[in-house]
């Protein structure tokens, strides 16, 4: 099951986040899982269109994840959600 | 009264104290930009935060600060070509029973909520009006229009008045289902034809409480005034070239020929003229323009962005771009500075308590 990892900063508006196992074979699949589980956070991390933010970054396997190769997450995928140096 | 300064880092609560000075009172929000700040008739406070990360944020608190809660953001419906970049500005009206809140954001839309927050439309009317491919960016190194400003009408619900830059200022008379450019009078220099029915960039536009069809606005290209609701607009720039480019305007609450604005030198050169930081003020509807300067600095580099001046009485408020906060009580004749070490104030607005 994929291990979730979150930048300290998103705990100022989800308190009670913290890195845990979640079922998804995908980052779509990842992002609603968190929803149900984080109401709001999604809209944290992408925009109304779906598209991951500008300056929100995720990393699998400490690779940076590539939202256009729609790959698949292994099961044992160790993601890192980030906020971008770009960002500021 | 209190002061609720909206700056790149935290909103700030001024007070007023006993022995009249203001003192920070509290820091909400503290690290994070604020893109708007606005207490409706209930007194309940909504504050737009524009992360730089996690997108465009709505909160609202029932207690004058005391908590704040998350509401949704608006969103653009998947057909429309747009996402939402930030939030401008918030307003308010009472209609009926319901309050109606209304965001503008960028890119240029208006978005409006009859349950508090819980949930936004988009005025489609205004988003995908037939002149929209002819808007251009704004402000703020902005490469997307933005709507700015809205003015409601207490007699006709279905009345509104935005202003876009660059677009213009835009009317709608049936609840936004279609919507007028009223840009007649205004000058667009930025264009190669300067009377462009769209196309303007009104900085600020403010309506007169004691009459509605009174309208002002600090232009890009100089200070306007019209008194047929927009229907067409009356160059009232200072003669003498010193009250022309700004953005900041307030006008009287119990008036409609007074207004103060904070100029910048020119367009290039933002910063306030001979470096002098002055307040030009206008008591006969903009026919003559005077600099109130007593206890603003010199040498200074400040600019005084759209939102970041408010007026209640005879008290005045603006805070700058450096970060410094003046305030006057005696509607700009002597000014007193609050602080000079804040962020970018982005927006000003006086509390009653």
């Amino acid at each position: 099951m994929p291990h979730v990892m979150f930048t300290s900063t998103l705990k100022t508006f989800f308190p009670n986040l913290k890195e845990e196992y979640i079922e998804a074979d995908s980052i779509e699949t990842l992002l609603s899982e968190l929803e149900k589980k984080h109401q709001g956070i999604q809209g944290y991390l992408v925009d109304e269109k779906g598209q991951i933010r500008e300056h929100v970054k995720f990393y699998i396997d400490d690779e940076p994840y590539d939202e256009k190769a729609h790959s698949a997450l292994p099961k044992s995928a160790q993601i890192h959600i980030i906020q971008a140096i770009s960002g500021g | 009264m209190k002061l609720a300064v909206g700056t790149d880092k935290g909103l700030l609560i001024f007070k007023q104290a006993v022995n009249s000075e203001w003192v920070l009172a509290d820091i909400h929000f503290i690290g994070m930009p604020i893109g708007a700040f606005h207490t409706d008739k209930n007194q309940h406070w909504w504050v737009a935060i524009n992360h730089k990360h996690w997108g465009p944020k709505v909160y609202v608190s029932a207690n004058m600060g005391e908590t704040f809660t998350e509401v949704s953001s608006p969103k653009f419906s998947t057909e429309s070509p747009f996402t939402l970049k930030s939030i401008w500005t918030i307003e308010s009206q009472n209609i009926g029973n319901i309050q109606r809140l209304y965001l503008g954001a960028e890119p240029a839309a208006l978005f409006y909520s009859d349950d508090l927050g819980k949930s936004w439309n988009e005025m489609n009317g205004l988003s995908n009006h037939p002149s929209r491919a002819s808007w251009q960016g704004g402000g703020k190194g902005s490469n997307s229009p933005f709507l700015h400003t809205v003015l409601s009408s207490l007699e006709n619900k279905d009345h509104l008045i935005v202003g876009i830059s660059c677009a213009g200022v835009f009317q709608t008379f049936n609840d936004g289902i279609t919507w007028q450019p009223t840009n007649t009078g205004l000058k667009a220099f930025f264009l190669p034809n300067t009377e462009s029915v769209v196309g303007h960039d009104p900085h600020t536009i403010c309506q007169s409480k004691t009459n509605p069809n009174v309208l002002w606005q600090q232009n890009h290209c100089g200070i306007y005034r019209s008194e047929d609701l927009g229907k067409t607009w009356q160059d009232i720039t200072d003669q003498n070239e010193k009250a022309v480019y700004g953005f900041a305007m307030v006008i009287a609450e119990d008036n409609d020929y007074e207004a103060w604005v904070i100029p910048a030198q020119s367009d290039h050169l933002r910063i306030p003229h001979e470096q002098k930081l002055a307040v030009y003020y206008t008591k006969d509807a903009g026919k003559n323009w005077e600099s109130l300067e007593n206890g603003l600095p010199n040498p200074a580099f400040d600019l005084v962005l759209r939102d970041a001046m408010d007026v209640k009485g005879d008290a005045l408020a603006f805070g700058t771009n450096n970060g410094n906060l003046y305030t006057s009580m005696d509607k700009g004749q002597h000014w007193t500075t609050i602080s000079q070490n804040l962020s970018a104030v982005r927006c000003v607005a006086f509390i009653s308590e």
